[in-house]
């Protein structure tokens, strides 16, 4: 008898279906928003990461480059709020095995004239020069997704719209007060889904030579 | 036997929740997971740019310490690959290599962290002390047949001939004019290990068998020789020694005197540290004056005239030629001297003289009796047949008293050396102090010239088990 009661027992009424169903799609939901949500936050972290880390590295390389530089070669010279988007000058390699202006001191030698600015007008690369505007012209792309025109600045109106002390300064900016250079550069990279994330980071950095 | 209702449940929903909140559980742990080891690998990313940053950093503290050592008369070395110098919470070593015309390359590389950066820089020694020129004479400056002129660094040690152990600095004289050198006569073998230069507008007039190894160019632009600023002192009168008490001897310190005569066969001392100024200075045959630097430089102002007779005997037993100073303020009077009146400087003597002559108004002879070591300067200097004279590089860095620093020539990033602790992709620092090497602070890690060439230095096994 007792036996015969259980095995009636084996099924799930309709009721206790719903109330699974339904707790199930809500942890689902739950769980699908989660995990959703943090695969959404990971992607946008990512991608603020490595377009601050982008912007960093190549600040920091430009940066090298232009302490490296001899001051007096680097033109032209601008000073703010007036910004150039490229830089030309000169590095100090050491000092040679001639005499050529007969001081009686062996003469300091320079490499061949460099450059950093943009790659072309369109392209929103920088790139790093070396004999620019020569035949024996080379180059070398330092950083992409440059925009033309700096993060938060509007083109051509003569205002300072993005406060940081230059009047339409373009994605690449530099500014030079005697030794001192002011680099600042502007990133825009997309998000794969029609928006841009932008960054500028900025450093100001002393020529040795 | 009575069941309970869940022993009674059918085998195959036993554990059912169970699997799926496991599942449901390692998929978000999984999550986790790989967004930890994301912000590990960002977090190291970020780490070792600011390693290289502070490595950067400590390369430039290396080469501000070299640039220091310079300035301070040191090498320029401070600290090797095998023992770098503590700096903050990473380590540097410097390398300071000649160049030549007073230009030394400094090479600094920083460790921090996984961090590592090159720096090198050139500099140039900017003394403008009037003993750092050398053998150099304002009008004209002749080197007579059979004279020798050549260097020596009294840091490294004692002089040596040319061809001998220290041979490497007899090269490095200067002889130099803003006017017109002549070097060499129609006798004997004239010899400049280094440099003769005349004047933007001189000329150099070589003799027969005259060897010159370095740079005959002209100098672009002439040198002025500064007037001397004698001090003011309470005077003393006057000290004589005479055959009766032929003994004298001046205690340290400063003072003026009217006169300071060793008569013959007297013998006078004057002891360091001290600053003399004398009016007339006189050393008799068979005189001798000795000035001892031993515990203190001498600086000995002429106003009037100086001479030292010959047969006479001038000597400086501490033979440190930074410590001794002869400077004589009176002036040559212009066109032939009157009969009778003693020129500014009668140079005589027999010895070897051990400092610096500094007469920029005056005309010195340096006579075939008499070697100096260190340097001189005069309106017009002539270095008699036989005479030897060695120029100490030492004094090339003597200025950094006045207060001058070396300038800099250009700097430049430059390639990892290819040394072990440089490949360690480890902390170094932390990795000696395991090792239990003592690393010293860098104002403590500075070589003095010549004593890192001496020094063996001990492979440390550290570094190459790390790297075989």
């Amino acid at each position: 008898m007792r036996r015969r009661i259980i095995l009636h027992r084996a099924g799930f009424t309709l009721l206790e279906m719903v109330v699974a169903v339904g707790l199930l799609a809500l942890v689902m939901s739950n769980v699908y928003s989660v995990l959703g949500g943090t695969a959404h936050a990971l992607s946008k972290r990512n991608l603020e990461s490595d377009a601050d880390n982008q912007a960093k590295r190549a600040l920091e390389r430009i940066a090298m480059a232009v302490i490296g530089a001899h001051a007096d070669s680097l033109v032209p010279s601008s000073p703010s709020p007036g910004s150039v988007g490229d830089i030309n000058y000169y590095e100090f390699l050491g000092v040679g095995d001639e005499d050529a202006d007969g001081d009686g001191q062996n003469d300091p030698v320079f490499s061949d004239p460099m450059r950093i600015g943009a790659t072309t007008e369109a392209s929103g690369d920088v790139s790093w020069f070396q004999n620019p505007g020569t035949e024996y012209e080379t180059h070398v792309v330092w950083v992409k997704d440059v925009p033309s025109v700096a993060v938060g600045e509007t083109p051509g109106n003569g205002v300072d719209d993005n406060e940081n002390g230059l009047v339409d300064e373009t994605g690449l900016a530099f500014v030079k007060e005697g030794k001192r250079v002011r680099i600042v550069l502007s990133v825009r990279v997309s998000d794969g889904k029609g928006g841009f994330l932008e960054r500028q980071k900025q450093t100001t950095v002393t020529c040795r030579n | 036997m009575k069941l309970s209702r869940y022993q009674q449940a059918p085998r195959s929903r036993r554990g059912g929740a169970m699997v799926a909140a496991l599942l449901v559980v390692f998929a978000v742990a999984t999550m986790g997971m790989i967004h930890v080891q994301l912000d590990l690998s960002k977090a190291r990313e970020q780490r070792g740019a600011v390693d290289s940053k502070r490595a950067f950093y400590m390369a430039e503290a290396g080469l501000a310490e070299g640039f220091h050592g310079i300035a301070m008369g040191k090498s320029g070395n401070v600290g090797t690959a095998e023992e770098p110098a503590r700096f903050a919470n990473g380590v540097f070593f410097t390398t300071a290599d000649e160049e030549g015309d007073g230009r030394v390359t400094l090479t600094s590389t920083g460790l921090c962290g996984a961090g590592r950066a090159t720096l090198s820089i050139v500099i140039e020694r900017t003394s403008e002390s009037a003993a750092s020129r050398g053998f150099f004479g304002d009008e004209q400056v002749t080197v007579e047949g059979g004279a020798l002129v050549d260097s020596y660094d009294s840091r490294v040690g004692e002089y040596q001939p040319p061809g001998g152990q220290a041979g490497e600095a007899s090269g490095g004289a200067r002889v130099g004019c803003n006017g017109s050198v002549q070097v060499g006569g129609s006798s004997g073998v004239t010899v400049v290990y280094g440099d003769a230069r005349p004047g933007p507008e001189g000329v150099l007039v070589r003799g027969r068998n005259t060897t010159i190894t370095g740079t005959t160019a002209p100098y672009l632009t002439a040198t002025a020789l500064p007037p001397i600023e004698v001090p003011s002192y309470p005077s003393q009168g006057s000290v004589v020694t005479t055959l009766f008490a032929p003994l004298a001897t001046l205690a340290p310190g400063d003072r003026s005197y009217w006169e300071l005569h060793v008569g013959r066969l007297g013998k006078m001392t004057i002891l360091g540290p001290s600053r003399i100024v004398v009016d007339q200075l006189r050393v008799d045959k068979g005189g001798e004056l000795v000035i001892n630097a031993a515990d203190g430089p001498v600086k000995i102002y002429v106003t009037g005239n100086m001479n030292l007779a010959k047969g006479s005997k001038l000597s400086t037993p501490a033979r440190d030629p930074i410590a001794v100073s002869l400077l004589v303020s009176a002036e040559q009077p212009a066109g032939a001297i009157p009969t009778g009146t003693p020129p500014p400087i009668q140079l005589a003597t027999t010895g070897s003289f051990y400092g610096t002559i500094y007469a920029p108004s005056a005309n010195v002879s340096i006579p075939g009796t008499m070697q100096v070591f260190g340097a001189a300067s005069a309106n017009r200097l002539t270095v008699q047949s036989n005479a030897k004279l060695h120029f100490d590089l030492a004094l090339l860095i003597a200025g950094s008293e006045e207060g001058s620093l070396p300038s800099l020539l250009g700097w430049r990033l430059i390639e990892l050396p290819d040394v072990a602790i440089v490949k360690l992709r480890y902390d170094a620092l932390a990795e000696l102090e395991k090792a239990g090497v003592d690393v010293k602070h860098a104002k403590n890690a500075h070589f003095e010239v010549g004593e890192l060439a001496a020094r063996v230095l001990p492979a440390k096994a550290l570094l190459h088990k790390r790297n075989p």
